[in-house]
């Protein structure tokens, strides 16, 4: 049995799709591939996946993970070379492997959100909201409203100006033990009075362990 | 720079996957390099209106032609009509995202009555003027098909065309002549004079209606050269007719996520209530290569884990043993499940139980209809109890523990004895479980009895029937709920107040249009959703008109009235329904049509004989 990772990326209008509908997606992009994933056996038997993060709807990524098993001998070269003839517009296989790390040695995400509007005003709208001493957010947890404080949270950031556009750079907790959205952040900027950004736009970069290095 | 507006908008809605369409083989073709562009209207969900048939079918007749692009559009749920207006953004194509109104021919839909009001939504919302009179143009055509076309009359205010039958032919030839009208500059009239023509065309401005002064038709009088009568379309061949050899995969799940196999159209039986039964006639089947072909090449290119049989009586399919034999080997290797809706309890074996449980083991649903023999044979349910119970002694055998049973209530004379055998049917089929020596060990059984209100439909021997009125068919639910007394008969029901309006608009005429405007105008929208249907709206636009439910749902019609579809022929003889109704109310039944042929006339759509 062959353990296989396929890193991917999720862009354009395929960032309406949830994660749940993207799963679905992925299991019947498999069976067009013609690939030999191993279902699982039992009173109704289906086809193994797992993802390692589940991507937030309206986010487009860059390093979406997905692993499953393979019952016969294939390259990771010829998996991601079936599986990019078969995907609709938006998925994109970057490249298959052989898994190295577990999901769970994933503790945070680096993100690129553009602000889009006067982007005078936004770097300085934004470079303000920043600056506090703290950003006081209500997150929805399974037990509930909780507040957080993102500006303890924020792991590395940085701010770039471009025609029409502001680009923020931010690295963010992510995984299994704690996510932080870069929506909460987006969203409570946007909330206050005479935001000057028309939309916003969050693309997910890379997935990172404890010591700065890619998940592989 | 559309879909730039649209992002703002899409973050703030419900399942924004269902407004950007970029669905695995949704065909996206370059506008420049197409002359009639074609937008195919489904007046409800994405989630519904990706399910269905038609829509796939027309899809890939109209996109094989090389000068034409068909898109589709669904009707916005709430929260995104609200955005839309609000943003100004227009309804759009979901394979471009250009504004409904930059296309030229708006086609609709029509699967049921409770769909109208939101044609006239998703026309506004496309900026197009919703009244055919006020669309001067030969640009923005609206055109309708789809069952619902059989009694056209109440959408005649706003479609300028009906498409009458099935439209796999007569679709192209609409497209061929508007694409020579749009070259050379024709007027929307000339356009539809000459599109009278066509076999299976209804233009209802071409006919003037005048009324009795107690709101019966006077005359329906055809001009400019329309015929008198228009015959629905018929597709003769049906084994060799295109149909698609890739479904668009949709990524939000949709009601039926699944390849889809139509093995045959029309139906043998004539069960009187059944409008389906009489419109789709005569019975015309697919060869079994034919279909494993078909079956094979939807599920390669769409990696579908189900593929359904589809047909209105799918055990009547002449091949049905070959064509599971043949597929069956393909599903398995591939664990694909296959599904077959439309079985009937009269031919229901233990080989095909067998079959269908080596692959997955789903619901067993029968349609008794009725529940005691006298009414089964008033509607030429040709079921008998008998039949009932051999199908669920098999079904219990073979591992299965519930089933449910669809009944209708209202059906012509019924009585409360009749409502209290579907229960006492219900509690012999528990009684049978328990009395069975090889039901499954240490479970209990459970029958589902799921009923809806009959509603009398055109071109069936019962549209000359009165509905019952919304107060009898409460208390007849009501009676059925009161004879239940085991725990192991559940019930379910529909909510009256829907069926009441669909019996106004099934058997309407053309006064309706005023009332849709109006409801429409108050709010009215999404009629078949619980959730949205406002029937005290309905009420007021039905009284301001000067109109009453009474005449159009609970008056019974004489033989002699001229019916506002009886200009409207869909090969069944107005003598043969008359016959039918007369033999009805004597409980008097009709072999189906491989038994005996009872002459409906419906054999002159294909020549002269329905069966080798």
């Amino acid at each position: 049995m062959n353990n296989m990772r396929v890193f991917y990326e999720k862009k354009e209008r395929v960032k309406y799709i949830s994660h749940l509908d993207t799963a679905h997606c992925m299991q019947r992009a498999l069976k067009r591939a013609g690939l030999p994933v191993w279902y699982t056996e039992g009173f109704n038997p289906h086809m193994y996946l797992t993802f390692a993060i589940p991507l937030a709807l309206g986010y487009e990524s860059e390093c979406e993970i997905m692993d499953f098993r393979l019952t016969e001998d294939i390259s990771p070269e010829e998996v991601t070379e079936r599986l990019n003839r078969v995907l609709p517009p938006g998925f994109h296989v970057l490249r298959t492997d052989l898994p190295v790390r577990k999901p769970a040695d994933i503790v945070k995400a680096e993100y690129a959100v553009s602000f889009y509007g006067d982007s005078q005003a936004i770097e300085a709208q934004l470079a303000a909201f920043l600056a506090q001493d703290e950003i006081l957010v209500e997150k929805k947890t399974k037990k509930g409203l909780s507040v957080v404080d993102l500006k303890q949270e924020i792991l590395s950031c940085s701010m770039q100006k471009q025609e029409g556009s502001v680009l923020l750079q931010i690295v963010l907790p992510a995984g299994i033990s704690k996510h932080i959205n870069p929506s909460l952040l987006t969203d409570a900027w946007m909330a206050q009075a005479d935001c000057p950004a028309d939309r916003i736009a969050i693309l997910k970069k890379r997935v990172l362990c404890q010591d700065g290095s890619e998940f592989i | 720079m559309m879909q730039e507006r649209l992002d703002a908008i899409l973050a703030r809605v419900q399942r924004p996957g269902r407004y950007v369409g970029g669905e695995l083989n949704s065909v996206v073709k370059n506008k420049e390099e197409v002359e009639v562009r074609f937008a195919f209207c489904f007046p409800d969900t994405y989630e519904i209106g990706m399910s269905h048939l038609g829509l796939k079918i027309l899809y890939n007749v109209i996109n094989a032609l090389d000068y034409a692009w068909c898109e589709r559009v669904f009707a916005p749920w709430l929260d995104f009509e609200k955005e839309l207006r609000e943003n100004g953004v227009p309804l759009y194509g979901l394979e471009s995202f250009d504004p409904l109104c930059e296309f030229d021919i708006i086609g609709f839909t029509l699967q049921y009555e409770l769909s109208y009001t939101n044609i006239l939504t998703m026309l506004s919302l496309g900026g197009i003027p919703v009244k055919a009179a006020e669309r001067q143009d030969l640009r923005h055509l609206v055109i309708a098909g789809g069952p619902c076309t059989c009694n056209p009359e109440p959408l005649c205010d706003f479609v300028d065309l009906f498409s009458l039958g099935e439209g796999e032919e007569s679709t192209v030839e609409i497209l061929e002549l508007y694409r020579r009208a749009k070259a050379e500059g024709w007027s929307k009239e000339a356009f539809l004079k000459e599109a009278v023509k066509i076999e299976g065309v209804y233009v209802p401005s071409f006919y003037d209606v005048s009324y009795h002064p107690d709101g019966t038709i006077a005359a329906v009088i055809p001009k400019n050269g329309a015929p008198s009568v228009v015959k629905k379309r018929i597709i003769r061949d049906f084994d060799r007719v295109l149909y698609p050899e890739k479904f668009i995969v949709p990524y939000v799940e949709t009601v039926h996520d699944r390849a889809v196999l139509e093995v045959m159209r029309g139906c043998i039986r004539g069960c009187r209530f059944c409008q389906a039964g009489f419109i789709y006639r005569p019975l015309r089947e697919k060869e079994a290569d034919t279909l494993s072909r078909q079956g094979k090449s939807l599920c390669d290119t769409s990696g579908y884990e189900e593929i359904s049989l589809s047909s209105l009586s799918t055990s009547d399919y002449s091949h049905l043993e070959q064509l599971l034999d043949h597929i069956m080997d393909y599903t398995e290797e591939k664990k694909i499940n296959l599904s077959l809706p439309s079985l009937r309890v009269d031919n229901f074996s233990k080989e095909l139980l067998d079959k269908i449980n080596r692959v997955r083991k789903s619901g067993l649903t029968f349609a008794p209809e009725a529940g005691t023999q006298r009414l089964r044979d008033v509607i030429n349910k040709n079921v008998t109890e008998e039949e009932i119970f051999r199908t669920c002694a098999i079904a219990f055998t073979g591992g299965h523990t519930s089933v449910k049973l669809y009944f209708m209530l209202g059906l012509p004379t019924e009585t409360l004895e009749d409502i209290a055998g579907i229960i006492d049917l219900a509690q012999k089929i528990v009684n049978l479980y328990y009395h069975l020596p090889d039901r499954t060990k240490g479970k209990g059984v459970q029958v589902t009895v799921s009923v809806s209100t009959f509603v009398p439909k055109p071109h069936t021997p019962f549209q000359w029937e009165p509905q019952d009125t919304r107060e009898t068919i409460i208390a007849k639910q009501k009676h059925l709920v009161s004879c239940v007394s085991s725990k192991k008969i559940h019930c379910n029901w529909h909510q009256v107040d829907g069926s009441v309006l669909e019996g106004v608009f099934a058997r309407g005429d053309r006064r309706l249009g005023e009332v849709i405007y109006r409801a429409w105008q108050k709010g009215c929208h999404f009629d078949s959703w619980d959730e949205c249907f406002d029937f005290q709206k309905w009420q007021e636009a039905i009284e301001e008109c000067g109109l009453t439910i009474d005449f159009y749902a609970n008056r019974r019609r004489t033989y002699e009235e001229i019916l506002p579809w009886d200009h409207i022929h869909y090969g069944v003889d107005k003598a043969f329904l008359m016959r039918e109704n007369e033999k009805a109310k004597m409980a008097c039944t009709t072999p189906n049509c491989r038994q005996q042929c009872a002459g409906c006339g419906a054999n002159r759509l294909v020549g002269g004989k329905c069966f080798e």
